[in-house]
């Protein structure tokens, strides 16, 4: 056990120095670094015991009463639970892709060490480091929806110290014997019939339905603490975390005896493995070797060969594009014109929003991935950046207005009203103001950031960014941004609904703003170039 | 500095170890690169000229990598100047780098394109169509032996084949000026040999100008025609490698010599 603790020492400290890193080559372990980190988190910590203490028995739970809000079960934690338990079922019965060593933690296999403890080591270090994480997030969110905060505990460390030791000492020792494809077979008839009864009940008695069968081996736990809490008080949490850490030890060291070094993967590979099928379907084209001018050459590379080619973006978007219509369509059909303006102004903007934010963290990751990690290339050998500045900002203000654009027909499908699709022009200025800013912050990551990894990869070492002071205000206007144009969209869209913009003054925006934009564009384009001349670039 | 003044107390070879400036490709004048409070460069100066191969060798972290950055416009100086083919490269990057091709130590190249479709891309950029260096993309592909790696994604090739892969892009744009940093690092024996020929070759017949970083002493004795060692980001000594190997004596190796600057035993590393 003592290997063990050590072992989970070493993941814990790592993981955050591995994150520290990012952003601040070399300077955790000085000590302002740390007393810095410890207040920061410090406050962050006594921020969320303040909110529960205040908010815990004062809020009431709207579905029953008798709760706190906090400790809303129900449809969410039904559909959530079922969710988890296909994927963890998928994970380690029918997909086999095994994630349990992350990376640069190989070196913890060839210890002296007995398998289990490496496993245990490996599991605890990994469970305390995204739970540290996850307080700060979790509280953040908390203030938006009270019950988030236990469940995200729960469900997290639920699956990582009960299910995947689990699953996977099962599944290892099934392999070994020969039996994971007949269980593989049953796992999936189980997951078909747990969603066929879903469907059938639904079907039968109206509403959303998630059968017992997917949701209950997630939540039965939950439900006893929550019992328990009716009876003990808070003393039901330092129960369930002690149930949880127990069952962990106990599969471990009973069942760990069966594991072999060979049984664990690393992320690395994993994650190599799924990048090579992307990119040998990226690559089933022809060979090109030819292009006309210098600039041609740039435009088919930097715009057509990644995911946010306006090619691939069409393809991706379509389907949601056309989902949404008929969705506008239905709900048209069923709902009276009242709700349709409340259902808008309740549910569309808040998601428009998140929507606009998800596309803009997406850009940062395929920027450090891949535009701005071969920057070397282009200061070497394309000389006039201006080329390039054009280039990127023509690519992400065209993804920026294909997000934009669905949501917009959405809602003037919802409307019918052709004033509030012509959103697209409305608010194409601010696009090309926040691709603009997304564009330095990229910049100002890849002059600080050792390596530009994305930031996936850094999700996929367990690390979240939220710990790292530092890359939360490097994203800080990168989040501005995409709040401020999808929330100019949102504004536009409440407007219009609500009729509280004459339409003379929206045919007047949309003549005069492809004007403004193309303007916005060329000035920003330039800015940039001098920008990606000058900024210091680490290979 | 004081090492190489002392050297050339007692042996009477200042003349000789100076490069002459002349005709020079890069002149790198009393460079400084800081990174935060480390000193990566501090104040070094030397000079190439066209037609020589100039070998920067020093321990790791040493700041070859750094200097050889800070040559190509990728970093910016905090002191001093770089000078590429007469214009500063800080000043007039445009005109300094349009003749240079780079290799850095660990190439970063777009994991979706093919080796192939990046040399042609890379020289589609600097302007070239693709019959222009049709022939030059074959005969460098054969030489570096790189025909059974150029369609797949690059994601998938060695660091070899990667080197390989951007020392022909370098090589495509036809250079006058040529910066690679450790360019025989994971490379095959065979394609070693080759690389040889073809700098030795580029720069006798075209009068190509290379400005290398290495710690392998095959390249640095049989191929090199000038040297620097630096260290701490300071140039302990530079010169001819004839100069240099007169210094070090007769019977003495490249390698003593750089031990003996060094102030390394074999003795007091135990």
């Amino acid at each position: 056990m003592r290997g063990a603790v050590k072992i989970a020492k070493i993941v814990f400290l790592n993981q955050l120095a591995s994150l520290w890193r990012q952003y601040r080559p070399g300077k955790l372990y000085k000590k302002p670094g740390i007393i810095g980190a410890a207040i920061i988190y410090g406050v962050v910590l006594l921020n969320m015991l303040f909110v529960v203490y205040k908010y815990a028995g004062s809020v009431t739970n709207p579905l029953d009463p008798s709760l706190p809000e906090w400790w809303l079960p129900g449809a969410v934690l039904d559909v959530v639970s079922a969710l988890i338990l296909v994927l963890t079922f998928t994970q380690y019965y029918v997909r086999e892709s095994l994630v349990v060593v992350p990376p640069d933690f190989e070196f913890v296999l060839y210890q002296p060490l007995h398998v289990r403890e490496i496993y245990a080591g490996i599991g605890l270090g990994i469970a305390a480091f995204v739970l540290v994480s996850l307080v700060p997030m979790a509280v953040l969110i908390s203030f938006i929806i009270p019950w988030f905060f236990f469940m995200l505990i729960y469900l997290f460390t639920y699956v990582m110290l009960v299910l995947d030791p689990i699953f996977f000492i099962s599944s290892r020792v099934l392999r070994r014997l020969g039996r994971l494809s007949i269980v593989s077979v049953v796992v999936q008839a189980y997951i078909v019939f747990g969603v066929l009864h879903s469907l059938f009940n639904s079907f039968l008695f109206g509403g959303l339905f998630v059968s017992p069968f997917l949701s209950y081996p997630i939540t039965w736990l939950y439900f006893i603490v929550l019992s328990l809490y009716e009876l003990v008080g808070y003393a039901s949490f330092l129960a369930y975390f002690l149930i949880v850490f127990c069952f962990f030890l106990l599969v471990v060291f009973f069942a760990g005896g069966w594991l072999d070094v060979s049984d664990f993967t690393s992320f690395r590979d994993v994650y190599e493995v799924r990048l090579l099928r992307d990119l040998k379907k990226v690559l089933r084209r022809d060979v090109l070797v030819s292009w006309s001018s210098p600039s041609d050459a740039l435009r088919r590379v930097v715009l057509e060969f990644t995911v946010y080619s306006p090619r691939l973006m069409f393809r991706k978007y379509l389907p949601l594009f056309l989902g949404s219509l008929a969705a506008a369509f239905l709900v048209r059909g069923f709902l009276p014109q009242e709700y349709l303006v409340e259902l808008v102004g309740q549910y569309l903007i808040p998601i428009v929003v998140a929507l606009g934010v998800g596309a803009y963290v997406g850009f940062i990751r395929e920027l450090l991935a891949n535009d701005l990690k071969y920057l070397w290339v282009y200061r070497v050998y394309l000389i006039d950046l201006s080329f390039f500045s054009r280039v990127l900002m023509l690519k992400y203000v065209i993804a920026s207005l294909v997000v934009v654009s669905v949501v917009s027909v959405l809602a003037a499908s919802l409307s019918a009203d052709f004033a509030v699709f012509l959103g697209v022009l409305v608010v194409a200025p601010a696009c090309v103001f926040s691709v603009f800013i997304v564009l330095l912050t990229a910049v100002l990551l890849l002059r600080r950031a050792k390596s530009q990894e994305p930031a996936s990869e850094v999700y996929l070492r367990g690390g979240l960014p939220v710990l790292d002071p530092v890359s939360q205000l490097l994203f800080l206007p990168l989040v501005i941004s995409g709040i401020m144009t999808y929330s100019s969209l949102a504004l536009y869209l409440f407007l219009v609904f609500h009729g509280l913009i004459p339409y003379i003054y929206v045919a007047a925006a949309s003549v005069t703003s492809p004007v403004v934009s193309y303007v916005a564009y060329s000035l920003f384009s330039s800015l940039l170039a001098r920008v990606l001349a000058e900024v210091d670039v680490r290979v | 500095m004081l090492v190489a003044l002392k050297i050339d107390a007692r042996y009477g070879y200042w003349d000789d170890l100076l490069v002459s400036k002349a005709s020079s490709a890069i002149v790198v004048e009393g460079l400084v690169k800081k990174f935060g409070d480390v000193v990566a460069v501090d104040g070094l100066s030397f000079t190439v000229g066209f037609g020589r191969v100039y070998c920067l060798v020093g321990p790791n972290g040493a700041g070859k990598t750094t200097t050889l950055r800070v040559v190509v416009g990728l970093l910016k100086p905090d002191a001093g100047r770089v000078l590429v083919d007469g214009f500063d490269v800080r000043l007039r990057r445009v005109e300094a780098l349009r003749r240079v091709g780079y290799v850095p130590d660990y190439p970063n190249l777009p994991s979706y394109l093919t080796p192939l479709e990046f040399m042609y891309y890379v020289a589609a950029l600097r302007g070239y169509s693709r019959g222009e260096v049709e022939a030059d993309v074959k005969y460098y592909v054969e030489v570096f032996n790189l025909e059974g790696d150029l369609k797949k994604p690059i994601r998938t090739l060695s660091r070899g084949s990667l080197q390989k892969t951007a020392i022909v892009a370098s090589l495509l744009v036809r250079p006058r000026i040529l910066v690679m940093d450790e360019p025989l690092t994971n490379i095959e024996i065979d394609s070693q040999f080759m690389f040889k020929k073809v700098v030795q070759r580029l720069a006798s017949e075209e009068g190509v100008a290379f400005l290398l970083s290495s710690h392998m002493l095959s390249l640095i004795e049989g191929v090199c025609t000038d040297v620097g060692i630096i260290n701490k980001g300071k140039m302990v000594v530079e010169g001819s490698m004839d100069a240099i190997m007169r210094l070090a004596g007769e019977r003495a190796s490249f390698e003593d010599l750089y031990m003996k600057i060094l102030g390394r035993s074999v003795e007091g590393s135990r």
